[in-house]
């Protein structure tokens, strides 16, 4: 996967997005009585966004400089796809597990893709960032941190 | 000063540089991340903080230029050119020793200077009206887009993006709900702070989870101790480092790491013998972190004064200011008057504490650097999650952030410039809401914006700003066909 395959993509994606922010402009009053109204910006700011992208594509096709491959290896690939889905795991274990029993299974988990670690030090580090980060904020800063969605895992002081 | 407000200078130094020593994390991912650690503070308090963490993060970037030919941030990069050489040399402790004592001098001249030019500045800046704040607003867009990076298409492409971002929500001149899509959520907008976490933080996290980073050893520490001749050579250097930095840090756009390289370049430029320059020259070293620290301070001039953040560091620090509902800008003097001259205050504060505890403590700062990288990152992301969803205690907002680190790495990667995006995220409402304003005064005309010189003249230099980006890479395609001719003569 080159550079500007990608960079072509992620224009388009822009340029329905530019499109998107138009279209959404020219639902509400674009100027009143009193002076520019709601959808005022957005199409003028959506207009310009779909021009300057469609004008990015266009312009990729001439450029040569973007021709190199966008991950530099497939570990690359690999590692940043994996951490990338650690992150939405991590976003849904927030919901249903709560702070500490998501960042506990978060930090035993990601450490071993990023590299090799003793798992006494994995395992430390996971408690720590886990159930000591979380008795920090919760008890002694008196910030409140996601809770399970499942009672018996509350009962238990997850 | 009070007591609490030291600490908290004492808190963000130490923090900063722990920050700034961390590779990978530079002075935005740095200050972005622990916005939400100032949440609970006062509003004196979490300025204080974040301000001597900024300061903190661009001394702990020059640990590791010095000690591992890594630069901790961009305005470090020069540093690594003869500070890794004096390191090698055995002479790391001089070498870090001067940018300590070149980054005191520079920051504590910038903050001299912003206590006189402030007060008059500020002054000026009560004759700006609707108008001339949008015109203002669009000179720090026209020239952050016109300086940032190479490919203009690319700034104008984040500029603008970050003005869609803020979209969403209430519209600022009518209150109707615009882009909300029926969410509750969705009413006050996609907030900046998960965004700025998203965009400048965990992707460049992700930045480095690619490159593989990983703990490597450091080069071994030397006597502190200079030289009377290493004085003598660094004392012209660190005062033209001042005067440098702190002209480059009131222009927006042009940042830190430009006044580095200006002073590097200058000082190998008038040299007796610029042969010594990336072989050990500690001149090579004073005059660039000095001149990267006074940017530093300078670039909170435009700020305080006229409300326009330099820098996307500055542009996060502007953040704060109004999570706390203190507006930055022409009216910050009369309105909040304790809490700007405190800040000033701190500032040279920091600068004292970040001499005295850096010197000794820089062999600790290395250790750190021992760390492996994957704890590190687990320790990072912890912390940002937690401080994302401390703001408002919604899990929304932590989607918010992971659904933009990945847009935010893919813009890195595709080289867009991201200075563009901090700015026109923090001040976009602002923008709109005195274009509307400055529309309504006019009955609909646009020629508002030439009726009072002030606004005249800032159009003339955002034309102007547009026009430089518009010509820039044809004159310096033009130049390098001429280089080619001269070379073939």
């Amino acid at each position: 996967m080159q550079l500007v395959h990608v960079l072509r993509a992620f224009a388009l994606c822009f340029a329905a997005l530019g499109a998107f922010v138009v279209a959404s402009g020219f639902k509400l009053k674009y100027y009143g009585v009193l002076g520019p109204g709601p959808g005022f910006f957005p199409i003028w700011l959506g207009s310009i966004l779909v021009v300057a992208c469609l004008a990015l594509f266009l312009r990729s096709f001439f450029v040569r400089a973007e021709s190199e491959p966008f991950f530099a290896s497939s570990d690359a690939a690999i590692r940043v796809l994996a951490v990338v889905l650690s992150l939405a795991a991590i976003w849904l274990a927030l919901h249903y597990l709560g702070f500490r029993l998501a960042i506990l299974s978060f930090a035993l988990f990601v450490p071993r893709i990023l590299g090799r670690q003793s798992p006494v030090i994995a395992g430390t580090v996971a408690l720590i960032l886990s159930f000591g980060v979380g008795f920090v904020f919760e008890t002694w800063l008196g910030v409140p941190l996601p809770e399970p969605a499942f009672e018996s895992l509350k009962s238990l002081g997850f | 000063m009070q007591p609490g407000n030291l600490l908290y200078a004492l808190a963000g130094c130490i923090i900063g540089t722990l920050v700034g020593v961390l590779p990978g994390v530079g002075p935005v991912a740095g200050v972005a991340i622990l916005l939400p650690v100032t949440y609970g503070m006062t509003p004196v308090g979490a300025l204080i903080m974040l301000s001597a963490i900024y300061y903190g993060t661009m001394y702990g970037g020059t640990i590791t230029s010095v000690l591992m030919n890594v630069p901790g941030e961009s305005a470090s990069v020069v540093t690594c050119l003869d500070g890794y050489q004096m390191a090698k040399q055995g002479r790391a402790g001089a070498a870090l020793a001067i940018a300590a004592i070149g980054s005191f001098i520079g920051g504590t001249m910038a903050t001299l200077a912003i206590v006189f030019i402030a007060g008059p500045l500020s002054k000026f800046s009560l004759l700006f009206g609707p108008p001339e704040f949008f015109a203002l607003v669009l000179v720090g867009f026209t020239l952050l887009i016109s300086l940032a990076g190479d490919s203009v298409l690319k700034g104008i492409i984040s500029a603008i993006f970050g003005l869609a971002l803020t979209l969403p929500g209430m519209d600022p001149l009518t209150g109707i709900a615009r882009m909300t899509f029926g969410s509750p959520f969705m009413l006050s907008g996609l907030g900046f702070v998960p965004i700025l976490m998203g965009l400048f933080g965990i992707s460049e996290i992700l930045i480095n989870v690619e490159a593989k980073q990983k703990s490597v050893m450091t080069a071994p520490l030397s006597s502190l101790w200079l030289t009377r001749g290493d004085w003598k050579a660094s004392t012209w250097p660190i005062l033209r480092g001042s005067a440098l930095g702190f002209v480059i840090g009131v222009v927006p756009g042009l940042g830190a790491a430009t006044s580095s390289f200006l002073s590097y370049a200058m000082e190998k430029r008038i040299a007796r013998d610029p042969s010594r320059f990336g072989k050990g020259a500690i001149e090579g070293v004073a005059g660039p972190e000095t001149a990267n620290n006074a940017s530093a301070n300078a670039a909170l001039l435009p700020l305080l004064t006229l409300g326009i953040p330099g820098s996307a560091t500055v542009a996060i620090i502007m953040g704060a200011f109004l999570i706390h509902g203190i507006t930055p800008g022409p009216f910050l003097f009369q309105a909040h008057a304790d809490l700007v001259w405190s800040l000033i205050a701190s500032m040279v504060v920091a600068n004292v504490i970040l001499l005295i505890l850096n010197l000794p403590l820089v062999g600790v700062w290395a250790k750190i650097l021992l760390l492996p990288y994957p704890i590190l990152f687990t320790l990072i992301m912890v912390f940002t999650i937690v401080g994302t969803y401390s703001v408002n205690g919604s899990l929304f907002d932590v989607a918010v952030m992971l659904v933009f680190s990945v847009i935010g790495y893919l813009m890195r990667k595709l080289n867009f410039p991201m200075a563009p995006i901090a700015l026109t995220l923090v001040l976009g409402p602002q923008f709109e809401t005195s274009l509307g304003q400055s529309l309504v005064m006019s009955e609909g005309s646009f020629l508002v914006f030439f009726r009072s010189p002030i606004s005249t003249v800032l159009m003339i230099i955002a034309m102007a700003a547009v026009a430089y980006a518009s010509v820039r890479p044809a004159a310096k395609a033009g130049l390098l066909r001429l280089r080619g001719q001269d070379s073939e003569v």
